[in-house]
């Protein structure tokens, strides 16, 4: 039997902020977490609307705080960024994972960025009717 | 014991066989849940990353924006989106991204959390903040499934 050696890379602390790819990597990993943050508040929004109207108002005026409107701001660039960094990550590991030639990396970027505008445009007028 | 193969042109070549065969001779516990939870967490960062941003900017920002009027995301707004009898399915469609989106970035997020929290030092209580995240997104998922079914079959 072929000896097979662990090979465990002993991170140092800080390791995330020593390359650009892994500082990207460690944002999305934040993003991938505040996607959790805007569920709850979601999940509230859903528990308000079930106690009533004022209890949902009071809760729509509570999210359009100045201190509630910045950090719905910091979520969504960090969601925005989680994304697109998911987006550029399935355009490189083409190379790593196809069997044939890997198209540019940049088509298939590209091709996500055009399903996100779609799924976009059909979430704002099937969910929300519209501009 | 046979000789190994050592070559990707021998038919018998398979490292990664070998890796298995290694681990199931150290007798290690077989991992039933980690590939669950990863599904789930990947299932849930598609969701999110498709459908999150533009929700985010419609539920949180087009009206303190003045770029939609208050009504447009009010109670009576909320009220007929979610009506199980709208027609063409509205009803049930936006119950269901509700859900979803919910579900999936509750998913989501306790993965990545749970990966975050093991790098900065936690790794020895992984079983803990497996038990605790991916419990608190089962509850929260079972929440939104609740509210996305009551008025309607419940």
């Amino acid at each position: 039997m072929v000896e097979v050696r662990e090979a465990v890379w002993r991170r140092p602390a800080g390791w995330w902020t020593h390359n650009k790819d892994y500082t990207l990597f460690m944002l999305r990993e934040v993003g991938g977490t505040l996607c959790a943050v805007y569920a709850i508040l979601l999940l509230g929004l859903l528990m308000e609307y079930n106690a009533g109207k004022a209890a949902y108002e009071g809760y729509l005026a509570f999210l359009q705080t100045p201190a509630m409107l910045v950090i719905q701001g910091i979520i969504l660039v960090f969601v925005v960024v989680h994304a697109f960094t998911w987006f550029l990550l399935i355009g490189k590991s083409q190379a790593v994972m196809s069997s044939y030639r890997a198209p540019a990396w940049t088509r298939i970027f590209g091709l996500m960025i055009v399903v996100f505008l779609g799924a976009s445009a059909a979430v704002l007028y099937l969910v929300f009717g519209g501009l | 014991m046979a000789e190994e193969a050592r070559s990707e042109f021998d038919a018998r070549y398979n490292p990664g066989h070998e890796v298995i065969r290694v681990q199931a001779a150290r007798k290690e516990r077989e991992v039933v849940l980690e590939p669950l939870f990863w599904g789930l967490f990947s299932l849930g960062g598609f969701l999110t990353a498709f459908l999150l941003p533009i929700t985010i900017l419609a539920l949180s920002f087009f009206v303190p924006l003045g770029f939609w009027p208050a009504d447009r995301i009010g109670y009576e707004w909320l009220t007929s989106a979610m009506n199980p009898a709208a027609p063409n399915l509205q009803g049930l469609l936006v119950r269901a991204f509700f859900l979803l989106v919910i579900a999936g970035g509750l998913f989501h997020g306790a993965h990545r959390f749970k990966y975050m929290l093991m790098e900065a030092g936690a790794r020895k209580h992984e079983s803990g903040l497996g038990v605790i995240l991916y419990g608190l997104a089962i509850l929260g998922s079972l929440g939104a499934l609740y509210y996305a079914v009551k008025g309607w079959i419940l």
